[in-house]
Order: structure tokens, then C-alpha cells, then sequence
């Protein structure tokens, strides 16, 4: 199955883009797709141990078991206001 | 039996233009209450000892819109309160000028200050909005480093 992923402000700039579509395995849950990703991308490991995950525009947990189409947003500590 | 509690209206919105303080007011008017408290917040010239030429802000849009319309629920619960506005701008935001803005029209003034005093509070925590400061010695830094809670 396939998700989007998506990044913003300082991970977005770090990655270079602001989405990308990732195939992963059934059953993949978020925890699971961001230390994959970690493992690819410098930028997201070093930010993993702050990063929180939404999908589908609401915040989840690390465990939450990911489906086909979710939009998944890797999100670091926000700075608003 | 009729409640004679009338229900809250929010008005939430994200966008590039420069924040109107005349159509938040307008929209908090129009409840006609007695008080409508207003909190904004404005990008700040000088932080210690840096010097701040103008603020970016970059939003998760739809995820932000959701956020600020849970909040704004939540502060209906916890205060009587008529209408609450919460508009937060991205992109460039010179100083001086309003990074974003909120406000609460209620019959009585306690709760609209309070109301609003918690709704900046908790945007700040929740609601997924960044702020890049660009300096005026030329660097530029995302701020955020942890979460508060």
C-alpha cells in the first residue's frame, strides 16, 4: 500500500520537497515509517526523537496502524503565534 | 424547553494577506454582547541581544483550520462566551504587523479575557504553525526546539 508524507518549515527545507508518496507494507504503523525513514533520510533522524505524527490531519499515536492513502505529517515542535 | 443560552459562532481562517482587524471586529460585533477582548500577536523587533528583520510562518493548513476550531470549541465549554475569530497569517510578516489574531465577544467581559488569554496559550502548543526568524545580520533560524507539553 501507499501513503503520503508530508513535511514542513524546517524538515521540509532540510528533505527539499513537502510531499512524497511511500509504499510500505500492510500493516506498517507510524512508528514503524518513521524509523524507516530515519534510517534514509539524515535530516528526519535527527529530528526523531521531537517528532510528532499526524494523519489524515489528526495528531496520532506512535502505534497508530497506518492505510492505503493515509496523509501522514511528520511534524516538529510547533512555533505559532 | 427553549435553552436561552444562544450558540457560539467561530470564524477560523489561515492566510498570506495581512491580518484585518476591522473584519474580526465586525464578525465579534455582530454577536452584540457586551465586551469583545482582542489579543494580537506581532512580530518583535528585538529578541535579547538579536535584531529581527520580519518573520515567516509556514502552516500544515488543514490540520492548523482543525486545531484552532478544537480550541475555540473548547474555550466555548469552559467560558460563556458569543464568538470567537482566530486568523493566523504565514509567509512574510514584517515587524510590527500581526502574525495573528484573536478574539472573543461575550455578554460580560470576564470570560472574553480569559477565553482569549487561553486560546494564544494553547495555540502555541498545538496548533501545527511555524515560525522562521529572519535576523538582521542576515541568518534565518526555525524556531521550536521542543514541545511544550
Amino acid at each position: 500500500m501507499t501513503v503520503i508524507v508530508n513535511v514542513f518549515a524546517r524538515l521540509r527545507e532540510q528533505l527539499g520537497t513537502s510531499a512524497w508518496t511511500e509504499s510500505v507494507p500492510e500493516g506498517t504503523t507510524s512508528r514503524q515509517l518513521v524509523k524507516v525513514l530515519s534510517e534514509r533520510e539524515a535530516a528526519i533522524s535527527e529530528l526523531e526523537n521531537v517528532l510528532r505524527v499526524a494523519v489524515n490531519d489528526e495528531w496520532v499515536q506512535k502505534d497508530r496502524i497506518l492505510e492505503d492513502g493515509d496523509e501522514v505529517a511528520l511534524l516538529t515542535p510547533v512555533s505559532g503565534g | 424547553m427553549l435553552d436561552s443560552r444562544q450558540s457560539m459562532e467561530i470564524k477560523v481562517d489561515i492566510q498570506a494577506a495581512p491580518l484585518s482587524l476591522d473584519e474580526l471586529w465586525a464578525f465579534l460585533a455582530a454577536a452584540e454582547g457586551g465586551g469583545i477582548a482582542i489579543f494580537g500577536g506581532t512580530t518583535r523587533r528585538i529578541t535579547g541581544e538579536r535584531v529581527t528583520e520580519q518573520l515567516s510562518y509556514e502552516a500544515h493548513e488543514s490540520m492548523a483550520r482543525r486545531e484552532m476550531e478544537k480550541l475555540a470549541v473548547k474555550a466555548g465549554e469552559q467560558w460563556d462566551v458569543l464568538r470567537i475569530g482566530l486568523i493566523h497569517r504565514t509567509g512574510i510578516v514584517p515587524v510590527s504587523e500581526a502574525s495573528v489574531l484573536i478574539g472573543v465577544a461575550s455578554a460580560h467581559r470576564g470570560p472574553a479575557f480569559e477565553a482569549a488569554r487561553f486560546l494564544i496559550d494553547e495555540l502555541k502548543v498545538s496548533v501545527p504553525v511555524w515560525k522562521k526568524e529572519h535576523f538582521a545580520d542576515g541568518t534565518t533560524e526555525w524556531q521550536g526546539d521542543d514541545w511544550v507539553r
